[in-house]
């Protein structure tokens, strides 16, 4: 063959090769900006399909709930609540057998009761608007729910002086004379989501916190700053922007056991649902497989990895091992800064949402966590034993 | 150069990253785009010189979550060291400052 005629060819091939280059990126990048476009979170109707499903999942949650017949008595011994470590596993027995409760009656019986700390007066109000708002849902009758007196006085004015008495509607017998306003953020339901109002938690929190520890300004700043904040963004948004159950704030100064116990709930749909219907729930499904089913394992899961079940957080794009955020972009990272920052000042904290839960100790390692057969809260309730001195 | 009163010509408290968040009011994104828009490209960040001062003084506090969309999001374009060189913050306490400085050296996260 001529020398000019293997020239041609081979310009010929080369021509045709880069031809085919193009080609073929060409073709990718239309089936990646396909696949973006189908999963895009900052996408209007994919956010609107989010919101949407997690109202749908809001109302799925009280399906299984008649309250019909029958009464329920649970007998609260000793204390009840999270405040001492010690109680832990008491807590969460009578959680889980009070939230799930599905008969006509439920009667806490608080006779022999020697203490009931400020996670459990959330607990309780959490219940409260739990079978409010699952009857209205399944348009039936919510059911009565009934307390007995504690013998010891001291739980009963305790009960009226840290506002629970008065969010029930129950008719307080004993005054609350015996403690002091300045120690507490009294329980309310909290409706609004302005910054006004967050704001004005956020100061009285902060006002119980200088008054009480021996913490510095810039540290109770830094506390309020990076988790108070963040745990309000997130009560918030699972508490009001699906179905409008609200949120609660509880502070409570105990002298003699030297901590403040801070309390903040909503009656959302919980970490899992809220991961398994945002926009990282694929990926999540793909990573964890059947375990992606289990909430404590999750939640564990959620504070290790940041991931965010937030409406805009970030996927994961592009094929296999070339599978990655997009440049500039992270996953969530709420849960870390919270750990962080709890581990810095040596606060333990622990954090249940619907079946699962997690606890911390003040060196920020993980002492208990896991899921229950039943239901241990309506929602998510973060708790935090804030010292009153350094460790 | 350009100084900023953020407490009183945006918010005094600086928490909500988009309007999803919070009240959906006073976002990151907004302060982004109502002060930052203009270094929003890789041009922008070749020259070092102080760009505008966001004065902190009417400023109650800041979340990591706004910190990061109104500052972190920069990253992609320079280190923080050479932010900090180019935005400038006054009147503002090291809380603050140690919280939009642990968003920068972060990244860009969501």
């Amino acid at each position: 063959m001529k020398k000019k005629n293997i020239q041609y060819l081979l310009w010929v091939n080369q021509r045709q090769f880069k031809k085919r280059k193009i080609e073929i990126h060409k073709s990718k990048a239309k089936r990646r900006n396909k696949f973006i476009k189908k999963r895009e979170p900052v996408h209007k109707e994919y956010r609107k399909s989010i919101k949407n499903e997690r109202k749908q999942i809001s109302i799925k949650l009280h399906s299984d709930y008649s309250y019909i017949s029958g009464n329920k008595k649970i007998d609260i011994d000793s204390q009840f609540g999270l405040e001492d470590s010690k109680q832990f596993d008491n807590y969460l027995s009578y959680a889980s057998s009070i939230i799930d409760f599905n008969e006509r009656e439920l009667t806490l019986n608080l006779n022999n009761c020697a203490r009931v700390w400020p996670s459990a007066v959330t607990l309780m109000c959490s219940l409260k608007e739990w079978v409010e708002f699952g009857s209205k849902y399944n348009h039936i009758k919510h059911p009565l729910i009934r307390s007995t007196d504690s013998k010891d006085s001291s739980v009963n004015s305790y009960l009226t002086h840290c506002g629970f008495y008065d969010y029930v509607g129950r008719i307080a017998n004993n005054n609350s004379g015996e403690f002091n306003d300045s120690h507490i953020v009294k329980i309310q339901r909290e409706l609004k989501k302005d910054s006004d109002t967050m704001c004005q938690k956020e100061d009285s929190i902060i006002k119980l916190l200088e008054n009480t520890t021996t913490f510095t300004k810039s540290q109770i700043k830094l506390f309020c700053s990076t988790v108070i904040l963040e745990v309000f963004q997130n009560v918030i948004e699972h508490g009001i922007t699906c179905n409008d159950q609200g949120w609660w704030v509880l502070a409570q100064y105990h002298p003699l056991h030297h901590f403040i116990s801070i309390n903040i709930a909503d009656n959302g749909i919980g970490f899992k649902n809220s991961l398994l219907s945002g926009p990282q729930s694929q990926q999540l499904k793909d990573e964890l497989g059947t375990n992606a089913e289990d909430e404590g394992y999750l939640l564990q899961y959620a504070m290790n990895e940041n991931v965010s079940g937030a409406i805009d957080a970030s996927i994961k794009e592009g094929y296999f091992f070339h599978k990655g955020y997009k440049k500039g972009s992270g996953r969530g990272n709420g849960l870390d800064r919270i750990r962080t920052t709890c581990k810095e000042l040596g606060v333990p904290f622990s954090i249940l949402s619907h079946y699962g839960y997690i606890s911390y100790n003040n060196r920020g390692s993980v002492i208990k966590s896991g899921s229950c057969k039943n239901r241990i809260f309506a929602g998510t309730l973060y708790h935090f034993n804030f010292p009153i001195k350094e460790a | 150069m350009k100084t900023v009163d953020v407490g009183k010509d945006f918010y005094f408290r600086l928490a909500n990253r988009n309007e999803l968040q919070g009240d959906g009011k006073h976002t990151a994104l907004e302060f982004r785009s109502k002060y930052l828009s203009e270094l929003d490209n890789e041009l922008a960040w070749k020259d070092m010189a102080p760009f505008i001062i966001f004065d902190f003084t009417n400023v109650k506090r800041i979340g990591p979550s706004f910190a990061n969309e109104a500052f972190a999001y920069f990253m992609k374009y320079t280190k923080p060291d050479n932010f900090m060189q180019k935005i400038q913050f006054k009147n503002i306490d090291e809380v603050d400052t140690g919280i939009i400085r642990k968003e920068l050296l972060s990244g860009y996260k969501k």
